[in-house]
This record gives C-alpha cells, sequence and structure tokens, in this order.
C-alpha cells in the first residue's frame, strides 16, 4: 500500500499542504517548518487509534482566521486531512471492493477519460475536524471521499499504517505492538499460553499465601483488631485473605513483565537499562517486521534520535526495503543513504511560510548523477535555511575557524546559528569544486535552501561564465577581491606580529622548516600564504594558532558579507583590506 | 447439508477441467450439482483471501430467486462468498460503481418504457446495460481487479446467452473456472429483438475454450420423480402427441387438457382452475401465459376473482406506477405543472402494453395527440382534488382510485402492488397533513423510490414469494412450482414456422416442465395456431 497524495488543510502548523510522494518519503528540512506534523497528518487517516479517541483543539491551525458558518449559524472551523491510497493488494482491493475508484498512479487523483488504461484502483480517506467556536465543541470524522460515508472499523483497521514512536519495544500488553506480531500469523495460538501465564501466576501466588511463614504473619496481623472488627472466623482468620498479582488483571500482568537483553558478563538487564540507543534499535526491527507482513505503510517521525548515525541508516535501509512505503522524518544526514534521491522531501518556511520541495524527475544524466551524489554533498545542509557553498574543503574549514574564533574571542555570533551551513562543493583540496558549483546551487534550490557561494578570484576574469550560471540559482555570490585565494582571504590585513607568530606555531608542530625569523615583512603575508597549502592544507590550524583576538579581516568580511540580506544583483565582490 | 451426487452429477464434481459446459433437460439437478460444486470449490480456498467468491449468473430475477431458494441450503457457510445475480444486475452494479470513468457519472437507468415513450436520450436503457459494462471492462486496472474476484462463475441457462454476455463472462473470467449450465431443447430466446448470437452454436463456442469438458447429465426428472412430466414434454418437443409418455402423464392425471372454445370468462376459468389445485393441496402454483399484455389482463382477472398473487415479470408497470404515484403526491404538496403528474402517467399507460410503438392514450398524456375533452376534464379534476386534499391520507386514496377515475385499459395489479410500495415508503407521513411533508422530505422518499425503481429493474434479490404466481411463457424458463397452469389462447402468436416447430416446441417443452407434481394446459378458443392445436385434441381423446 502507498499514499500518492497527501493534502492537508488547515492542519497544526499546516495551512496547506500537497504531497506527491515519489516511492518512499523522507522528510528533512529546517526546524519548524512541519516535519513533525506532517507524520501526524497522515496518522490522523491511517492511525485508527487516533479517531476513536478525543481530537486535540491543537490540530486545528493558528491563527483561526475566518469562521465558516456550517448551515447552524455557529462559527465553524475546518481542518482536514485526505489521502489517496494506491497498491492495495489484492486482499484489500477484493475487501474494499466498493469503495475502490480508478485513480491517476501518479497525482492519486480522480482520473481523466484520456488516461484511462494507465489508472490504477486505490481509495481516498478524508480526515476532517471540526471546532464549534463558540460552543468549545470538536468533531472529527474519517470518510471516504468517493462516497461521503464514514468508513467502518473493521475497514479502518485494515488500511492502518505502523507508527514507530517512542512507546517501548518487545511489549506483550494487548496494544502493544510486538503483541500484534506475536498474533498476526495466527490470533488464536496465543490464547492458550496467555491463559496458561495468567493461571500459573495466579497459582504461584497462591503457593506463596500459603507458605507457613506468610500464614504465620497473616495470623498475627488478622489478630491485632481485624478478627473482631470484621468478624472473621476466630479460628483460622487467615483463610479469609489472600493475594493476587496486579489486581488478577491479565492485561496488567503483561504490562508488568519487561524485556531483558543479555548482551555479556552482567546476564540479562531489563531492556531500559541498556540505554536508549538498545530500545530504538528495537522498535526498528519491530517496525521492520510488522511492515514485511503487511507491506503496509511505516510512519517514523524523528527517526535515529537515539541512533548513531551508521545504525540509523542500515535501520532506515531495512525499513524502506520491507515496507509497502516508508515515511520517515530525521535529522541525521545519513539516513538521507537508505533512500533514493527522488524520496527525499525537504520542508522548509521561507519568508515564514511553510512549503515542501522536492527534486524535480529529470532525463538528463547528469542532473541525475548529481541527485545521487547528493547525500554526500548537500546532506549535512538540508536541515539548514540557507548554505553557503565552497570550492573546497580548505574554505570550509578555513572560514569555519575564522567563524569560531570571532564567536570565541569576540563573542560574534556564528552563521551556523542563523540556520546557515557551509558545503564544499568537493571534499578534495584542488581546482575541481569550482565546477561543482551550479549543479550544487541547482540542487539547493531544487530543494528550497537559500544558497550563497563564496568564490576565490586568484585570476581575475577566468570565472565569468561560471559566476553568470551561479548569478541564475545563487540569491548572492561573494567574490574574494582581484588575485586572492582562502589562503590569502586568511593572512591578508595580519600584523607582521601575529602573522609570525602564527606562521611559527604551525611551522614547529607540523615541521615545515621554516626560518620565520628571516623573512621579510613585506612577503610574510606570501609566505603564510604558500604555508597554508603544505601538508594537506593547514588553514584551520593556522587560524586556531593566531594569538589573542586577532582574527583574518579579509575572511571576516567575507562573513559579515554572507549574514547581510539579499543584494539586488548577487554578484558582490569584496575590496581588499 | 451433505450433497448426495447422482449418477452423472458425480462427474461433475469429480472434473478438474477449467471449463465445464453441464447440459441437462429440464429438473436433471443441473442447479444443485453446480452448487454443491461451488461449494466443493469455496471450500478448497481460506476464507477472506482474494479470488474466494464465486458468482451464479442468470438471466431473471425469478430464475435468480429460484436458484436462491434452491441453492442457499448446499452453499451452507459459504452462502454470503456466492453471488447470484442476473447478467443485467451484475453490469448495473458495475455502471453504479464505475461508471463516471466512461462519462456515466450519475447513471440514470430509464425503463423500456420511458424508452419507448420519449426515445433513449434520457438515460440508460436495459439494452444499454451490458455494452457499458463491458466498456467499463476495458479499463485494465477494473478488469484485472474483477478478475481476480471469482474462483467459479456459474452461467445458468447458457444455451440462451446472447455474444453480449458471453463477451461478459469471458471478459471478467481471468483464472475463474467457468461453469456453463444448460439445454439445448430449452434454448427459446433464439428469435428475440435486440440480441445476437442466442443459439446451439453457444455450446461450440464453450467447448471451443481451451480444456472444456461437456457432460450430459442423464435424463431423470428430480422435479418430477415420476418422470412422467418430463417424457410427455419430450414427446410434445418432438411433436409426438400421440406417444405412449404423454398418454401415461394423462392417465396419472400428472397432465391434464382443458379446451375452452369461449375465450370471454378467461379470468374466472383460469381462477377456479387456480383454486382447485389450492385446495388439492399444491402448496405452489404457476400459471404462465402468453405475452405481457395478455399476462397484464389475466392478472386484473385473478384479483377480480379472489386469487391473491404475485406478477413475476412485469417490473417495468410496477415501476412505472410507483413513479407515476410518487409525481402525484409531489403534485398534490407542490404543484408546478400539468406535466409534472402527466408525462409519468403516459409512462405507466406504455408499461402496461405490449407493442414497439406507445399506445395512444399515453401519447395524448404526454401532448403527443390531442386528448378527448373527456379526458381533459378528468385530467384537470384530479389536478383539482389532489391540489385540495389536506392529508396524505387522502392523497394516497386518491392515487388508490386512479386507474378507474381514468378508466385506464390495463394496470390495475401493477398499479395496486405499487400503492403497496408506496405507502411502505412513506410510513408513518401517511397520518399527517400533507403540508406537513417538506421539501427534504419528498427528496427522501423520490431517493428511495429511484432505488427501488432501479432494484426492481435490475435486482437480483428475491421478491417475496406467494402461494401463486403469474408470468409469461418466456419468463417460466428455470422456475419451478408444485403445480402449473399454461394458458394457451387461439390468439397468441408463436411465429410463422413450419413443422416441426422446433422453436415452438421448444417453448412447449419449457413451460410443460417446470411442475413438480402436475401441469394443466388450458387451451382456449377455436382455429388455434398449428403450434397448439394437437394439445387441443388430446382433450377429445380424453
Amino acid at each position: 500500500m502507498r499514499i500518492a497524495r497527501v493534502e492537508v488543510s488547515r492542519f497544526r502548523g499546516w495551512e496547506s499542504l500537497t504531497l506527491l510522494p515519489r516511492g518512499h518519503v523522507l522528510a528533512v528540512g529546517e526546524p519548524r517548518a512541519g516535519r513533525s506534523d506532517l507524520i501526524e497528518a497522515i496518522r490522523r487517516v491511517l492511525d485508527p487509534r487516533i479517531i476513536r479517541s478525543r481530537p486535540s483543539p491543537w490540530d486545528v491551525f493558528r491563527p483561526l482566521g475566518e469562521s465558516e458558518d456550517d448551515g447552524s449559524g455557529s462559527p465553524s472551523h475546518e481542518s482536514s486531512v485526505s489521502l489517496a491510497l494506491l497498491e492495495l493488494g489484492a486482499k484489500l482491493e477484493d475487501r474494499l471492493d466498493g469503495r475502490l475508484e480508478l485513480l491517476d498512479p501518479d497525482t492519486g487523483e480522480t482520473i481523466e477519460e484520456a488516461e484511462l488504461p494507465t489508472g490504477r484502483l486505490g481509495i481516498r480517506l478524508q480526515y476532517t475536524l471540526v471546532l464549534d467556536e463558540e460552543a468549545e465543541q470538536l468533531d472529527h470524522r474519517l470518510e471516504y471521499m468517493k462516497s461521503g460515508t464514514r468508513v467502518p472499523r473493521g475497514e479502518h483497521d485494515l488500511l492502518r499504517a505502523y507508527v514507530v514512536d517512542g512507546s517501548p519495544p518487545l511489549q506483550l500488553r494487548p496494544e502493544g505492538f510486538f503483541r500484534a506480531l506475536a498474533e498476526d500469523l495466527n490470533p488464536d495460538a496465543l490464547i492458550e499460553p496467555l491463559r496458561t501465564f495468567a493461571n500459573d501466576i495466579a497459582d504461584a501466588t497462591d503457593d506463596l499465601a500459603s507458605s507457613d511463614p506468610v500464614q504465620a504473619a497473616l495470623k498475627e496481623v488478622a489478630n491485632h483488631g481485624p478478627t473482631r472488627l470484621l468478624n472473621l472466623d476466630r479460628s483460622d482468620p487467615a483463610s479469609h485473605i489472600g493475594f493476587t498479582a496486579e489486581n488478577g488483571s491479565l492485561a496488567a500482568l503483561l504490562r508488568a513483565i519487561q524485556p531483558t537483553l543479555d548482551l555479556g558478563e552482567a546476564g540479562p538487564l531489563p531492556l531500559s537499562l541498556h540505554g536508549s540507543t538498545t530500545s530504538a534499535v528495537f522498535t526498528a526491527a519491530e517496525a521492520s517486521v510488522a511492515a514485511r507482513t503487511q507491506g503496509a505503510i511505516v510512519l517514523a517521525d524523528d527517526f535515529g534520535e537515539h541512533l548513531d548515525g551508521s545504525s540509523a541508516e542500515y535501520l532506515a535501509a531495512r525499513l524502506r526495503r520491507q515496507a509497502g512505503q516508508l515515511w520517515l522524518t530525521t535529522r541525521q544526514p545519513e539516513v538521507l543513504r537508505a533512500f533514493r534521491p527522488a524520496e527525499l522531501v525537504r520542508l522548509g518556511r521561507p519568508a515564514g511560510i511553510r512549503r515542501q520541495f522536492q527534486l524535480p524527475a529529470t532525463p538528463d544524466r547528469a542532473a541525475r548523477v548529481r541527485q545521487r551524489y547528493l547525500p554526500q554533498i548537500l546532506g549535512p545542509a538540508l536541515g539548514a535555511e540557507c548554505v553557503v557553498l565552497l570550492e573546497g574543503p580548505h574554505d570550509m574549514l578555513g572560514y569555519l575557524a575564522v567563524s569560531h574564533r570571532r564567536f570565541h574571542k569576540l563573542n560574534r555570533t556564528p552563521l551556523s546559528a542563523k540556520g546557515t551551513r557551509f558545503v564544499p562543493a568537493s571534499h578534495s583540496g584542488g581546482d575541481g569544486g569550482k565546477h561543482q558549483l551550479p549543479g550544487m546551487a541547482l540542487l539547493a534550490r531544487q530543494l528550497g535552501l537559500s544558497v550563497r557561494v563564496v568564490l576565490d578570484h586568484d585570476k581575475p576574469g577566468a570565472d565569468d561564465a561560471l559566476i553568470q550560471e551561479l548569478c541564475q540559482y545563487a540569491e548572492m555570490v561573494v567574490r574574494l577581491p582581484p588575485r586572492f585565494a582562502i589562503e590569502r582571504a586568511l593572512v591578508v590585513g595580519i600584523e607582521p606580529e601575529p602573522l609570525r607568530a602564527a606562521l611559527s606555531a604551525i611551522s614547529e608542530e607540523h615541521e615545515l622548516d621554516l626560518e620565520i625569523d628571516i623573512i621579510d615583512d613585506h612577503d610574510l603575508s606570501d609566505v603564510c600564504a604558500s604555508a597554508l597549502k603544505r601538508k594537506g592544507g593547514l588553514h584551520e590550524q593556522f587560524v586556531h594558532a593566531l594569538p589573542g583576538s586577532v582574527v583574518p579581516p579579509m575572511a571576516t568580511n567575507v562573513l559579515e558579507q554572507l549574514q547581510k540580506s539579499t543584494p539586488d544583483k548577487p554578484l558582490v565582490t569584496l575590496e581588499a583590506p | 447439508m451433505t450433497f448426495v451426487p447422482l449418477p452423472g452429477q458425480d462427474l461433475v464434481l469429480e472434473a478438474t477441467e477449467p471449463v465445464l459446459a453441464v447440459l441437462g433437460g429440464a429438473g436433471t439437478g443441473k442447479t444443485s450439482v453446480a452448487a454443491a460444486l461451488v461449494r466443493q470449490e469455496l471450500e478448497k480456498r481460506p476464507r477472506h483471501e482474494p479470488g474466494s467468491r464465486a458468482l451464479f449468473l442468470s438471466f431473471s430475477r425469478s430464475a435468480v430467486s429460484q436458484i436462491v431458494e434452491r441453492t442457499t441450503e448446499s452453499f451452507g457457510p459459504y452462502a454470503n462468498q456466492v453471488e447470484i445475480t442476473t447478467f443485467h444486475a451484475y453490469a448495473w452494479r458495475l455502471i453504479l460503481q464505475w461508471g463516471h470513468t466512461v462519462g456515466l457519472s450519475e447513471p440514470r437507468l430509464i425503463s423500456p418504457s420511458e424508452a419507448k415513450l420519449f426515445g433513449a436520450s434520457a438515460g440508460i436503457t436495459f439494452g444499454e446495460l451490458i455494452p457499458n459494462a463491458l466498456r467499463i471492462l476495458e479499463i485494465p486496472a477494473i478488469r484485472d481487479h474483477i478478475q481476480r474476484r471469482f474462483t467459479m462463475i456459474v452461467c445458468d441457462e447458457f444455451q440462451d446467452t446472447s455474444d453480449e454476455h458471453y463477451e461478459l463472462i469471458l471478459t471478467m473470467r481471468g483464472e475463474s473456472r467457468l461453469v456453463f449450465l444448460g439445454d439445448l431443447n430449452q434454448c427459446i430466446y433464439t428469435n428475440l429483438p435486440g440480441v445476437s448470437g442466442v443459439g446451439p452454436n453457444r455450446l461450440d463456442s464453450v467447448l471451443a475454450l481451451s480444456n472444456a469438458r461437456r457432460i450430459d447429465l442423464p435424463d431423470v426428472s428430480h422435479r418430477d420423480p415420476s418422470g412422467l412430466l418430463p417424457a410427455a414434454a419430450s414427446a410434445v418437443l418432438n411433436r409426438e402427441f400421440d406417444h405412449a409418455a404423454v398418454r401415461a402423464a394423462i392417465n396419472a392425471q400428472k397432465l391434464t387438457v382443458v379446451h375452452r372454445r369461449n375465450t370471454d370468462d378467461e379470468g374466472p376459468i383460469i381462477a377456479a382452475l387456480v383454486n382447485d389445485l389450492c385446495s388439492e393441496g399444491h402448496s405452489s402454483v404457476g400459471v404462465f401465459s402468453h405475452h405481457v399484455d395478455a399476462t397484464a389482463a389475466l392478472s386484473d382477472g385473478l384479483t377480480e376473482h379472489g386469487v391473491d398473487h404475485d406478477i413475476v415479470g412485469l417490473p417495468d408497470a410496477v415501476s412505472s406506477a410507483l413513479i407515476s404515484q410518487f409525481e402525484l403526491l409531489r403534485f398534490a404538496i407542490a404543484p408546478t405543472g400539468s406535466e409534472q403528474l402527466r408525462q409519468p402517467i403516459g409512462i405507466f399507460i406504455t408499461s402496461c402494453e405490449r407493442g414497439a410503438r406507445p399506445p395512444d392514450l399515453a401519447r395524448m398524456m404526454v401532448g403527443q395527440l390531442e386528448p378527448p375533452r373527456l379526458l381533459q376534464d378528468r385530467l384537470l379534476e384530479l389536478e383539482d382534488d389532489l391540489v385540495r386534499s389536506g392529508s396524505v391520507s387522502t392523497v394516497l386514496e386518491l392515487i388508490d382510485q386512479l386507474p378507474g377515475f381514468l378508466d385506464l385499459p390495463r394496470g390495475a395489479k401493477s398499479w395496486s402492488s405499487a400503492c403497496a410500495v408506496l405507502r411502505s415508503i412513506i410510513g408513518p407521513r401517511t397520518e399527517r397533513p400533507k403540508h406537513s411533508i417538506g421539501p427534504d422530505d419528498l427528496d427522501r422518499i423520490e431517493a428511495r423510490i429511484r432505488n427501488a425503481q432501479s432494484t426492481v429493474l435490475t435486482s437480483s434479490e428475491p421478491s417475496a414469494t406467494a402461494e401463486v404466481q403469474l408470468m409469461g411463457l418466456y419468463q417460466s424458463k428455470g422456475r419451478e412450482a408444485d403445480a402449473t397452469v399454461v394458458v394457451l389462447r387461439a390468439s397468441d402468436y408463436f411465429g410463422r414456422e413450419p413443422e416441426p416447430m422446433p422453436n415452438g416446441s421448444r417453448l412447449l417443452y419449457v413451460v410443460l416442465t417446470r411442475a413438480r407434481k402436475k401441469t394443466i394446459l388450458l387451451v382456449l378458443g377455436e382455429s388455434l395456431p398449428g403450434l397448439i392445436a394437437p394439445l387441443a385434441d388430446l382433450v377429445l381423446d380424453n
């Protein structure tokens, strides 16, 4: 089963959203851009527990805005989530025969006559929440969009999604996910073991209660008042008193038993004592099994919060393989590797309004190759508002070091605190990165990121075509002054004394064998700039080696320019200090 | 209930071929063995899995009701996994569900009479149901879905399937096993207008399907275990009227032939025969009469002589009456114009008459012809009475009396059947002043009536069965009763085929094999058509 279309109207923080997934969905994006609200919206339709519980007033989009008149004269506000579901599988299609519609497999909409041969069978469901403002009354319902009839409980259960949430794994209690798995293959087979379990506990409790020490103690307690006050049998007052575990309720007994895990010398320990990562591994594994048996839709919000990057990637890949459709939100960039670029949905808030972005399908091979390397190049920046693209890793390390130094020494807010991330176009040094910049800028733009670029200017006039291309996608292209590259941007403008001190420090630490004392002040910048390129790049180390609160002025100019608002014309060429 | 197969039937249950053509004479147990086969097939499959259903297709609602009666017990716990329906009802269901995909967003089924009076553009006619269903099944996703739905499709009376019926089965088939039940001797629909491909060559097309097998059930009737009636019918089929089997059936009083030269007192004669049969202890009596108009007239006659009965196969007249009555009610509450009630009454009048052209009276009602003064006055008077009436029950009384008031020549029984349905739909509102019925109430009533109309036209639900059922000769196929009265008139038209009159003989064979215990052949009039003349002679010999 898969969702082919999601439409959300005035639900939680989404005033409106239309999303057409292309396969599985990995939702990433800025904080407060609606990842959790998206998963919650889908749960409103596919998690039967929701419609059976009380609706929440916080599901209504705020501010409430104009109310609608529903005919009763009382002002009301309506929120809705509608889904088109396709690929239900032969069994579900058979059970839901009368509910089926012919839908467009790409858009989930009812099909146009010309497209009939490509139509697929599916159903459309709508969750509606109505807030009656005056009566302070909330009502919600789930309906088939085709007929407007309510979805019966039995049918809703067939359509349920598996929700990977914070509840503990391996729970045998009735509402547990694990219990459902144990019952899935043969619901009747578990009845007998559960009955035996309850009886055994009751027997063991009776045995304990009838033991001599317990009986003796009971007798003593009974004789201190209860026998007289409660009219107990004087010859055997303890016979009136028994014991039961968890009030004799099987559900409570099952809640009381918790999984243990034996991972070494300490022997079996309750799972909860093994730490959140271990529990998270089991939680994801349960969902994976459930998805496999049902081909179901799996929803996981903030996946990988308690997992390291590679475990998160591994478990996400497993879930993706098993689920009919996996909807996963995450802040872990590594999880991106488990998905295809087309499955990525980035949520952003350009101009304060929530929007969703997906990479367009493209026949262009180069574009597809670029999309495939997306995780490596843009992954860490997808949760930011703005990405600053740099030519290579030295640029990034150098500017980041300056940014940190400004924060620590001068208390200047770093760009990262303003939702901006640096990303190098190439992970190796050298010139290759520069030509990747336009493709990356385009990718970033397609995903709704604001794009700014910092360019060297070591060969004036050579990059005109590149700049022209970049200006199409980037809102700001910051170019260093003529004959400047990152190295000069880090050293030019620093007084000879601190420059000499920093050079001396890295020379000593990295065995550069420089005779600092004989270098003329006039040549110092050039020597320093050359030295930064040695040993695979010493940019970061150099910045950290600067004494006191000295920060490179040219690099500072770059950082300050990047914090300015969007210029009318993207290209900004800085002046030498 | 365990089904104990008789010789021949066991072959059907043991067969593994994907396509079976099961042939057997009337009453040889084709339906029963097919039901047992369906159950056997369903038992093999896990419930609630796709394809754990079977479809039983037949031609008429009446045949379907009988299949339901005869098979429900055999299906046992699997009964709700078997859909028993008519070709047209199945097609209508497909159109209701998927019609919007082929431009039929709000499909409205119009009655044959409506189409006859106003032309077919007003909606989907009966004849368009299957072609439209086939159009829907051209859509791959829908076809695939339908093809996965049934593990077995049983087609009853397959010798009468037209090309489009047969195409519908083959299109829906997918991997389903097909079982065709039939009897070439009962092939009586070959000359129906607007139908193509009906004939004995259908068997050839079935047997040409891959791995098809033909199984002939032995010629022993389970309907009449004495075998006397089927044997006599076989002799009549071969036009051997002096055959010993015919004589034996007459002597055993299984077959009685009555000839009356005077045709004026048809109603009382048949009423008397039916009453006799009932008092002899027969718990169900079927009365078969030629064609729609004669059947409608006979129905009125039976009513007049106190024989309570159901009409089978006149649903169009009943549903047209129901619509007319609703419009009369609506007119009484919210009159808009004369056409509001004249049009539906015109359709009702059309529905009670046979023929390709609408009757003049109907055309007068809808303004296609100038009505005579008297009729105009009556209609105005009716409108006046309706508008002036105070309560719903007064309106219903006026409606009840309409056939007499307008002096309608036919359809009194259909009209009163429809009145009963209308009363039940209106329910407790009957006692209210008419102005308390608001537009919403009217909409609700109309929705239920429209629904009832399409149910009447296409339903596969068995209708309430009375002890006495009246139907046309052609509708008798597939039905059975303890006793039957077959009415054959000098005025009935049986075609112009020369001896040995194969089509007409097959019709006689069908009507003579419907009774479990006794058949009365009532021949009326003089100068009898060649087909039935020898039957009247049997009386003289008697």
